[in-house]
């Protein structure tokens, strides 16, 4: 099972989008696909799959007898594709718990992230797409130890180089995974591109966006998502490749698979 | 009649005083009730030094029984106090600390942190590479401080002793006292040379 985490220096990047329509196209490609939300400062992954979950991540990471069998939501049947889910609460006192959690909950929640992971993997999944807390949060951290792969998702439009750059050479340089950059909702000269492809001229100036963040980064530039006006006049009420599967954006979550599937 | 018989028939008839005031006659008749008096009282202080005995008897099989109860106690202390030492750090690692430790051991480590108690090689049965290799890499997570050794019978153990978790505080305890009898005997000598010294 390999594991691919998202994250980002700030919030707000689309991460949990991203990682849940990266989810939902592996699972169309047949993988036994697993999300995990691990966003607990800021859960939305519920909304946006239309789930009201009775257990959560934080329910396991302060109840023993709790496995991983228990907070999986299946989505087999309603979507015909083998993709599960795992959700964060958000009910304010179970947040509120993550928040006050001294260094010996931080310890027993990392064994229980890393016993649910090996559950994942006993039980046949050939995925798990994470969806992280932006910056330098112990729940992001014990999510990015257990990844095969980080996507540091930036906002093309809005983000801060100095201090991500500083979060990267410092916490990414300690992590085992292959660190990626995926650039989102990036605006060119031609907003939306027309049916989701960039003009010539777009593509020198994405190509030069694209080597700045290398260069600074030191990391490769996976793809750069386009900014897509029906993406966000969808927002985060739904799994958007599912229900359009053959929008520009779902093919570029695509392109975004096989690139990371390649990288293994 | 001889004077001899003269004299005998004399000693009848006249009652003959001792020096200590008693009749000469009267003598055997005050052995015999001295004797009596002293049988008596060696069986008077047989059967006290009999109940005596039995009393200290009924005190030592109290004092064995004490001594096990507490040895028990002892055990099950010292037991828990090794082991609550191991679980209950006031370090505890966290994904952190885990980041700090080199890639190559990063695997070896969440396992000794998951089973808390292994050998090398039921540490290299999860992670799927070698025994010597884990023995090596779990040494030098015991050079950092995150394990310790110890020898259990034939085998090493290695004990995550930064680990958090009171849900195996009824694992084997780590006590050398591995028989009440040897406990007991330990005790004795100690008091011994406790009394020897203080008679000195």
């Amino acid at each position: 099972m390999k594991i691919i985490a998202f994250h980002s220096y700030k919030g707000g990047t689309g991460k949990t989008h991203l990682s849940a329509n990266l989810a939902t196209v592996l699972a169309q490609k047949g993988f036994k696909t697993a999300l995990l939300d691990l966003d607990f400062r800021g859960p939305n992954l519920q909304t946006l799959c239309g789930i009201d979950a009775n257990i959560t991540i934080n329910d396991l990471l302060f109840d023993p007898d709790l496995t991983g069998e228990d907070i999986l939501v299946s989505f087999e049947s309603q979507y015909k594709i083998p993709l599960f889910a795992a959700f964060a609460s958000t009910d304010f006192r179970k947040m509120g718990d993550i928040v006050r959690a001294d260094k010996k909950q931080r310890q027993r929640s990392l064994k229980r992230i890393l016993r649910l992971r090996d559950e994942l993997s006993d039980s046949g999944f050939d995925y798990t797409i994470i969806d992280t807390s932006p910056g330098v949060q112990m729940e992001s951290i014990d999510g990015l130890v257990i990844s095969d792969a980080t996507c540091l998702v930036l906002k093309a439009d809005d983000f801060d180089i100095s201090g991500t750059k500083s979060m990267v050479t410092q916490l990414y340089s300690l992590l085992d995974s292959i660190n990626y950059v995926v650039l989102n909702r990036v605006v060119a000269e031609t907003c939306p591109p027309e049916h989701g492809v960039w003009s010539k001229s777009d593509i020198e100036l994405v190509n030069q966006f694209e080597k700045t963040i290398t260069e600074e980064m030191r990391m490769r530039v996976l793809t750069s998502i386009p900014c897509f006006c029906e993406v966000a006049r969808e927002g985060s009420r739904s799994v958007f490749s599912l229900d359009h599967p053959d929008h520009p954006f779902s093919h570029h979550i695509k392109e975004l698979a096989t690139r990371i599937l390649e990288g293994f | 009649m001889g004077q001899e018989d003269r004299l005998n028939e004399k000693d009848k008839k006249a009652p003959v005083e001792t020096r200590s005031g008693y009749l000469l006659q009267e003598i055997p008749e005050i052995i015999a009730q001295n004797l009596q008096d002293v049988r008596d009282d060696i069986q008077k202080t047989n059967s006290s030094l009999q109940l005596m005995l039995a009393g200290i008897h009924k005190e030592i099989e109290e004092i064995k029984k004490l001594t096990r109860q507490s040895h028990d106690i002892f055990r099950q202390v010292a037991g828990s106090k090794v082991l609550r030492k191991h679980i209950e750090t006031e370090d505890p690692v966290d994904s952190l600390d885990f980041l700090e430790v080199p890639p190559h051991l990063r695997r070896t480590f969440e396992t000794i942190m998951l089973l808390k108690r292994a050998t090398a090689k039921e540490v290299a049965d999860r992670t799927g590479k070698s025994r010597p290799l884990e023995s090596d890499y779990l040494n030098q997570l015991a050079d950092r401080k995150f394990v310790v050794k110890k020898k259990e019978g034939k085998h090493v153990k290695f004990i995550f002793i930064r680990a958090t978790e009171v849900e195996d505080e009824d694992e084997e305890n780590n006590t050398n006292y591995n028989a009440t009898e040897e406990f007991i005997r330990m005790r004795k000598m100690e008091v011994t040379n406790a009394s020897n010294s203080s008679e000195r």
